[in-house]
């Protein structure tokens, strides 16, 4: 379906995706759907586990269970989603309105102010556990004699977490984000599956955008194009990142 | 001491309420594969089913749907055999070039397997063309083969990374003295360094195994015919083009999870170390 033969055009390819419309929206979704899913798995992921590091009892069994949504097939989780946000049948706005959250029920996979954020808390949603096992195990093998030490002088709870687990658990923690960021920028299947880029490509990302300019507008020379540019959007955020971040994980490795 | 039990209570109800926020949607995608046709039109939906039936499983396995012929017990095979086939390729290759990067001296060797990681790591869904465009000259498109090809060069990596933690982590003396006696570098591989390794090797196959189970942007692109659909990719497609019938999505859903669960079940403790170990040393 795609074309036979090859003839060398050049930079056309990219001249077509620089007047792309769509692209750019594209892109522009993909940063922030990469940035604030990334956010969001960091803050719950570090609180959740943070709260999965105490002991008690079942706590292995909760740990277990915690890592289904990241060990089910994205295809699963994604129509398990789509389904409960539906907007008359879905049981997101049946128990946010009985909890007397939102008073009235919401479209959201297809309002287009609602898609991108629906998106990426499903997206969030799958990666959380494994952020937050990588916080348990890491606040796990800290030496419980420096915790000891620190109740013994006093530190309250959040004084304990500042001075003696957060420089414990820095370095899992900046390989976690990144590692997170990754996934973000490589999310295709909740995506596709749930908004589909829609509606009006309002929850478009490049890596699904790809799909379509290959696969269903059959030009696999821009398609190829657009996935260059996405290489370079993520190698960008990701080297941005670690320079941000050269202190943690140069210490950490000397 | 009445602090404390407040303090346990409080992280008990936080747990559960966590537990609650990830388990939710596969208990929801469960109870929705036991509604009856009635019920699942409901709008607003009733939390429990009020007559659960097992149909929607029925219906699903034997390939009656309620508006179309969707031969399940097929894509099930299907994906046993890519998923079965890659397994086996992916241990067979990884065992090997894990124990080679555990021991021989290659130069430039922590810079190969970190490029290994990065090419694994970064792509994504931007080489879907370029994988596509491969398999297609090699004339593998609608071919289970092609997908397994595919499948095997995704997990490769990793698993590799995997097992050259395992064979660092084996003592030398055993392989130096069973050198000693005259034993070749194969068969030592073999008889010395293998069978203790065996656990490693199962949690290695059943990772791959996993991946491939639930892959879904390749197969979508490599796979066009319905005979040759794997399980992920015929969910996927039946989401896509019926936004309807959910009942029996969701039982067929739930079909397609159900190894995902069992063997994570068994490898749970091995495959998390694996994960996190992996994760870690990675970068």
């Amino acid at each position: 379906m795609l074309k036979e033969t090859y003839e060398y055009i050049g930079v056309a390819p990219y001249r077509a995706i620089l007047v792309d419309e769509v692209f750019h929206e594209a892109i522009k979704n993909t940063v922030i759907f990469m940035l604030s899913g990334t956010g969001l798995t960091f803050a719950i992921g570090l609180l959740t586990g943070l709260l999965f590091s105490s002991n008690y009892r079942f706590i292995n069994v909760f740990r277990g269970l915690i890592f289904l949504p990241w060990i089910l097939p994205e295809i699963v989780t994604g129509t398990a989603w789509r389904w409960m946000l539906q907007s008359e049948m879905g049981v997101i706005n049946k128990l946010l309105m009985d909890l007397r959250i939102i008073p009235r029920g919401y479209a959201w996979l297809g309002d287009p102010m609602l898609a991108l954020p629906s998106i990426v808390v499903i997206q969030a949603w799958r990666v959380m556990p494994f952020f937050m096992i990588l916080v348990v195990a890491s606040v796990l093998s800290i030496d419980p004699e420096l915790l000891d030490a620190a109740s013994i002088d006093g530190a309250s709870s959040i004084r304990k977490f500042q001075y003696v687990v957060l420089p414990q658990i820095k370095y899992p923690l900046v390989i976690g984000t990144l590692l997170t960021l990754i996934w973000m920028a490589n999310a295709f299947t909740i995506p596709f599956v749930t908004t589909g880029g829609g509606p009006m490509y309002a929850s478009e990302l490049v890596a699904t955008y790809i799909y379509k300019t290959g696969f269903l507008f059959l030009k696999a020379n821009i398609a190829a194009a657009q996935s260059v540019v996405q290489i370079i959007i993520l190698l960008v955020i990701s080297i941005v990142y670690l320079y941000l971040f050269r202190d943690i994980w140069r210490g950490d490795l000397t | 001491m009445r602090r404390e039990s407040i303090k346990v209570i409080v992280i008990l109800i936080l747990s559960l309420a966590t537990l609650f926020y990830a388990l939710f949607p596969y208990i929801w995608l469960i109870i929705t594969s036991f509604k009856d046709f009635d019920e699942v039109f409901k709008a607003p939906p009733d939390y429990f089913p009020n007559h659960p039936t097992f149909e929607l499983y029925k219906a699903v396995w034997t390939g009656v749907a309620r508006h179309r012929y969707d031969p399940w017990p097929t894509f099930i095979a299907n994906s046993l055999i890519v998923s079965g086939i890659a397994a086996i390729i992916v241990v067979f290759i990884a065992s090997f070039a894990g124990y080679g990067f555990a021991r021989a001296k290659i130069p430039g060797k922590s810079i190969f397997l970190f490029l290994l990681l990065l090419a694994q790591m970064y792509p994504g869904p931007s080489i879907l063309i370029p994988v596509y465009l491969v398999v297609k000259s090699l004339g593998l498109l609608n071919n289970l083969l092609g997908l397994i090809l595919v499948y095997v060069a995704l997990i490769l990596p990793f698993t590799t990374w995997m097992s050259v933690g395992t064979f660092k982590a084996f003592p030398k003396e055993l392989e130096e003295s069973a050198y000693v006696d005259g034993s070749g570098k194969l068969s030592t591989f073999f008889r010395i360094v293998l069978p203790p390794s065996k656990i490693m090797l199962i949690t290695t196959a059943m990772f791959a195994f996993l991946i491939a189970w639930s892959e879904y942007p390749f197969a979508l692109v490599l796979l066009r015919k319905q005979q040759v659909q794997t399980v992920s990719l015929a969910l996927g497609n039946y989401i896509r083009e019926f936004d309807v019938y959910w009942n029996e999505m969701a039982a067929a859903a739930v079909i397609v999870s159900l190894p995902v669960i069992a063997i994570f079940q068994v490898l749970q403790k091995h495959m998390i170390k694996g994960l996190l170990s992996g994760a870690l040393k990675g970068i």
